[in-house]
């Protein structure tokens, strides 16, 4: 047992500037900062996101992504909000069962203006004049390309596992191309890419659309920022197909029964919010512990909380 | 047969990959933002002691060995066997060469050592961080040889050949630390 806080005063004092630069990123930008309920009635369907219920059946939102996109398809402005997110089971030196998120909607923007925005801010946050960082922005398909030497329009299970034995990652068991391009991404590929440049890696596979709307290239517009050798944030142009929406909560559910987990009980008011319409948007999910951890140079979140 | 999720992966946890018995010794869970999330985990084989990499899909389940480790005395060996005993029931147990491995060089008798049990059965011996043992054999030393630190051959008396000082001689017993195979000092009786 020990009772001393596990954040340097220099990491504490980083957060503390962190946030306050942000907020005057977005107040001079005009983007409005808004507060959602942590406790709330519903969750997410995802399969992979696994939320904390507490013993009154209210559930600590994984994201504020539903409660904000009701607030904008009421008011229809751009808003940010900074919280505290929850998941359970997350837990390595990457990961916190408890996280700071940063998330911004930007009406009527493109998730490619969205991406020049979230680099603005990535500059503003770490960078300094002496030494601007480079952006790159590459597609889902040319960044396998390149990195793993594999096309993924025309590659199959067989090719993606050899790509993985080609980098020593022995699997316990096959896996599904969709949990193919995962792992490479993650193990294979992001090491690989520069640490001191911002990498967009845009335009995913429509079976990892989440809530991303889907172009006419057969490509889910979604994005991802890897910084400092760590995914930092997630994007996507906005589903706003309220149908579309709900037969893809309906295929989540599908898929936790398959692996034994629990089906969600789907979000009727945030249904509700896009069938009433919400604006064509871009939005995004930001994680700030990471981005923390990437300004101070730790390997382990742990060192950015004050009480992991 | 119970089975461990990737879930419980943490470090010293024992289960069978391809029918052999390994010992977890890094556990790291990894996961992209909205997608499978993966252990990748180095293992021990608790047979071969080869240590290898293996990933995981998060949630997966995978078979626990029945692994004990228990405190047991080295009795004698028949020349095919080792035998080992648990002192508080007696039951006796005895361990081929191949599963003696290395610690064979050490065994003299009486040693207190840590036999692992996989389903009840011996699969390897861990001796004791030291041990004391008579030279058989050894050359005697050069006058003089003493300030270079120089060192020679000894055969022991369970047939291992340690480096030792020159100044030791034939008949002595010496403390040996059984993790380096290495000389620590003579023991007076």
């Amino acid at each position: 047992m020990s009772w001393e806080p596990q954040a340097t005063l220099d990491a504490l004092s980083t957060r503390a500037e962190v946030n306050a630069k942000i907020r005057a990123f977005f107040q001079s930008h005009n983007v409005i900062e808004v507060e959602t309920p942590i406790l709330n009635q519903y969750s997410v369907t995802d399969l992979h996101i696994d939320s904390i219920a507490t013993d009154n059946y209210k559930i600590l939102h994984t994201s504020p992504e539903y409660a904000m996109k009701r607030l904008l398809a009421f008011h229809k402005c751009d808003i940010y909000q900074l919280c505290k997110v929850f998941r359970a089971n997350e837990k390595s030196s990457y990961h916190n069962d408890e996280f700071t998120m940063l998330e911004w909607y930007r009406v009527a923007w493109s998730y490619k203006d969205l991406m020049k925005e979230v680099a603005e801010l990535v500059t503003t946050l770490v960078g300094n004049n002496l030494e601007p960082l480079d952006v790159t922005y590459i597609s889902y398909q040319q960044i396998f390309k390149k990195y793993a030497g594999i096309d993924i329009q025309t590659s199959n299970q067989a090719d993606y596992l050899q790509v993985c034995g080609d980098h020593s990652l022995k699997l316990n068991s096959a896996l599904t191309t969709h949990q193919y391009q995962n792992l490479i991404l993650d193990q294979i590929i992001v090491p690989k890419l520069e640490k001191r440049r911002i990498t967009f890696v845009y335009d995913f596979p429509v079976e990892q659309a989440a809530l991303a709307k889907l172009n006419d290239q057969g490509c889910a517009e979604r994005f991802e920022l890897y910084f400092g050798g760590v995914e930092l944030a997630n994007g996507f142009q906005e589903l706003t197909d309220a149908q579309e929406q709900l037969s893809r909560f309906e295929e989540d559910n599908r898929q936790r029964l398959l692996v034994g987990k629990k089906a969600i009980e789907i979000d009727i008011e945030f249904l509700l919010a896009l069938k009433s319409g919400l604006p064509e948007s871009a939005g995004v999910a930001f994680g700030i512990d990471r981005l923390l951890m990437v300004m101070l140079d730790v390997g382990d979140i742990k060192s950015v909380l004050s009480f992991p | 047969m119970a089975n461990y999720n990737s879930n419980e992966f943490r470090a010293g946890l024992k289960l069978i990959l391809d029918g052999d018995p390994y010992t977890i010794i890094e556990n790291e869970f990894v996961k992209p933002g909205k997608g499978q999330a993966f252990n990748r985990v180095k293992l021990r084989n608790l047979k071969s002691g080869r240590v290898v990499d293996r990933t995981f899909k998060s949630g997966e389940s995978v078979e626990a060995a029945d692994v004990m480790d228990t405190d047991m005395q080295y009795l004698y060996n028949d020349g095919e066997e080792w035998h080992f005993m648990e002192p508080k029931s007696y039951e006796q147990f005895a361990m081929s060469k191949d599963s003696v491995g290395d610690a064979v060089q050490w065994l003299k008798g009486q040693e207190d050592c840590v036999v692992t049990l996989l389903d009840g059965q011996p699969l390897s011996v861990a001796v004791p961080n030291f041990v004391e043992l008579q030279i058989t054999q050894t050359d005697p030393g050069v006058r003089g040889d003493t300030a270079q630190g120089g060192t020679k051959p000894a055969t022991l008396e369970t047939g291992a050949v340690v480096k030792v000082p020159l100044f030791v001689e034939e008949g002595e017993v010496l403390r040996i630390d059984t993790r380096t195979a290495e000389y620590v000092s003579r023991v007076k009786d």
